[in-house]
């Protein structure tokens, strides 16, 4: 099982089966010493971890492997309800989304965005060559 | 000009949010929507300036980061409560639903969870190099300043 954080839920670690590419929650006491960080946006599960020195992306049943120099994040907001996200290995586009923004009703206390939208998070961490390097090398 | 407004004559505070902002989806020209807002924003710098002050004392009387991010958390968390009497049941249901998702707590995150969830940031992020810069963190982001939406709720910056 290649065990990730819980993005959404705080208190939670993702199993996923590397074969089948099944995704279970687990309470955080859970063992196994996580290599990533997965999340969902509504229903959709997306995850990203690190192994030989190559991110990997997991999403729509596939795990896409690739190293810091040929990836490229993207997370715009299209309009004032969505966003939209855009992921290239390679020059290939793997992820290509639009999802619903996750916003506060109430703009007084100040709204952080990115607490409560994983793929906003995941842009920033996948925004540059030397933060994906970070990141790879935080798991080393 | 913050670069994030746009001046705007309808605007109840005279400037309205550009298209992609975070604010983007509130309606800066409901003067009553903006009124109320401007009032639980002028109480929630109001526990600010009690909080900095808080922690001022706390600092010196020696107390740890982690005493400090606690109290912090926690006094912030009590603001959130006490903000809601200002709110529709239907507002108060999203904020509700969407602490329970990430936290199962209505309100938002308890001080470990707020602790767990930086470290957790720091250690992806390459920057993590001890659990008391960890709760440093915690407190930063409990007393980070918001420009914009002051202006948008016509008050003066400090």
């Amino acid at each position: 099982m290649i065990v990730l954080d819980n993005y959404t839920t705080i208190d939670e670690k993702i199993l996923l089966d590397p074969k089948t590419l099944s995704v279970k929650t687990v309470d955080d006491s859970y063992a196994g010493e996580a290599i990533g960080v997965g999340g969902f946006a509504g229903d959709v599960f997306f995850g990203v971890f690190t192994k030989n020195d190559l991110l990997h992306f997991c999403y729509d049943g596939k795990i896409y492997s690739d190293d810091s120099d040929s990836i490229k994040c993207t997370n715009v907001p299209v309009c004032k309800d969505n966003r939209h996200f855009k992921l290239f290995f390679s020059g290939n586009i793997v992820c290509d989304i639009s999802y619903k923004r996750n916003l506060s009703p109430i703009p007084a206390f100040g709204d952080d965005e990115e607490e409560f939208d994983f793929l906003l998070y995941l842009s920033n961490l996948l925004k540059s060559k030397d933060s994906i390097d970070r990141f790879i090398n935080s798991a080393a | 000009m913050l670069k994030e407004v746009d001046p705007d004559n309808k605007a109840a505070y005279g400037y309205s949010p550009k298209k992609g902002t975070a604010y983007e989806k509130v309606d800066f020209t409901d003067v009553e929507a903006a009124k109320k807002n401007r009032k639980i924003r002028n109480d929630y710098l109001d526990g600010s300036k009690r909080l900095e002050h808080d922690i001022e004392n706390m600092r010196a009387k020696g107390a740890s980061s982690e005493e400090i991010g606690h109290h912090a958390v926690n006094e912030r968390n009590l603001q959130k409560v006490d903000a809601r009497k200002y709110m529709s049941p239907e507002e108060i249901k999203v904020l509700e639903e969407r602490n329970l998702t990430k936290y199962k707590n209505p309100v938002g995150p308890t001080p470990e969870q707020a602790f767990k969830s930086q470290k957790k940031k720091l250690m992806r992020s390459g920057e993590y190099s001890s659990d008391s810069k960890v709760w440093d963190r915690v407190i930063e982001k409990s007393m980070e300043k918001d420009d914009v939406i002051n202006t948008l709720l016509g008050i003066e910056h400090h």
